[in-house]
């Protein structure tokens, strides 16, 4: 529903500006579930970004073997591509590129624009934090970790993470 | 809070909020919050649904931020979100009002033709808000929240304004056609 004219739209703004407030209170709990909303909870949020990050991880190792492990036994995979295009060290930093880009692109499905703001907020620490588990977590299935190929892995990460936040709440921002 | 941020415009805090400042953002609804809730309250007349759509104006201010252009006045846009969020919450409740119904039914279906006619001539003979606000409800189907804020009054208001028209519209119409 639209103004008529100016006139109708000035009578109304000024009736607004000049409200009266002395009466009116507005209790606390408004501010603070606002708040809770509008600024969620940073560990919550990386609690549903990691399981988020361990499921997806997981499957992602189907198209893209990560340090050899192959727990779905496939013939093909993106790791042998990148090896082709661009060589050893050049893959290990795609890997990490691919393995995080995709937990952060597939959060869009789950979380709220606010919590990807909180993300936002904190991405270096949630990308570094959420790269060294999944190193870890490798280590843990078997994988060989050497430390060039590691730095390069992580390196990707970081990148394929912060790209991919910002990239996310970018196109999430467009359509909200 | 710091006495820094508390000194600056909204306008000024609007533009640190866009920057991430989250202390500019609770300074601006500590600052505007009454007003939108009082006014909120002056037009939907229920307290709690008041509270809530306080919120929601927030929230769609928070969204909408960096929309916000920091060099025009702030306290129109925020009336702006505060409208549409007022409309929103109108058009969802879409309240009816089963008397006014029957009434439009009544005046619709057996007076049909002569309305159609007649039907500036009649609606000239009320006072110019009853006929804005029978016009709204029955032309624009708008609801009685909706209307209200159009004629910025309460939406109990809206509903008399509206069974006092078609009362009077229905007795306009029986002395012609007696």
């Amino acid at each position: 529903m639209a103004f008529n004219n100016k006139e109708e739209w000035l009578k109304e703004f000024t009736e607004f500006s000049k409200f009266d407030t002395t009466d009116v209170k507005v209790p606390a709990m408004a501010f603070e579930n606002l708040k809770k909303r509008l600024f969620p909870n940073p560990w919550t949020v990386f609690g549903k970004i990691a399981v988020i990050h361990a499921v997806l991880g997981f499957l992602s190792l189907a198209v893209c073997n990560q340090f050899g492990l192959n727990p779905f036994q496939t013939d093909q995979s993106l790791t042998n591509w990148f090896m082709k295009v661009a060589g050893h060290n050049f893959c290990m930093l795609l890997c990490g590129t691919f393995f995080m880009a995709t937990t952060f692109v597939f959060a869009n499905l789950f979380l709220s624009l606010e919590e990807l703001e909180s993300i936002k907020r904190y991405e270096w620490l949630q990308t570094g934090i959420m790269g060294l588990v999944s190193l870890a977590a490798f280590y843990y299935f078997g994988a060989e970790l050497v430390g060039t190929f590691v730095a390069l892995w992580i390196l990707g990460a970081l990148i394929g993470g912060l790209l991919s936040v910002e990239g996310s709440y970018r196109l999430r921002r467009s359509f909200t | 809070m710091s006495k820094d941020l508390e000194a600056k415009s909204d306008e000024e805090l609007m533009e640190n909020y866009q920057m991430g400042n989250v202390a500019a953002f609770d300074i601006l609804f500590h600052r505007h919050s009454a007003r939108v809730q009082g006014f909120l309250s002056q037009r939907m007349g229920k307290k709690k649904d008041s509270h809530d759509l306080l919120q929601e104006v927030f929230f769609k201010l928070h969204r909408s931020k960096h929309q916000y252009n920091s060099t025009l006045p702030f306290a129109p846009w925020l009336f702006s979100i505060t409208r549409s969020v007022l409309l929103d919450y109108a058009k969802k409740k879409n309240l009816e009002d089963p008397i006014d119904a029957k009434d439009l039914d009544q005046v619709s279906s057996e007076k049909h033709e002569p309305i159609e006619n007649d039907l500036s001539e009649v609606l000239a003979a009320l006072p110019q808000t009853q006929r804005q606000a029978v016009q709204l409800r029955v032309y624009d189907d708008e609801t009685f929240e909706e209307i209200a804020a159009r004629l910025a009054t309460s939406p109990d208001n809206a509903r008399q304004l509206v069974s006092r028209g078609l009362k009077k519209l229905r007795e306009i119409l029986g002395r012609k056609e007696g």
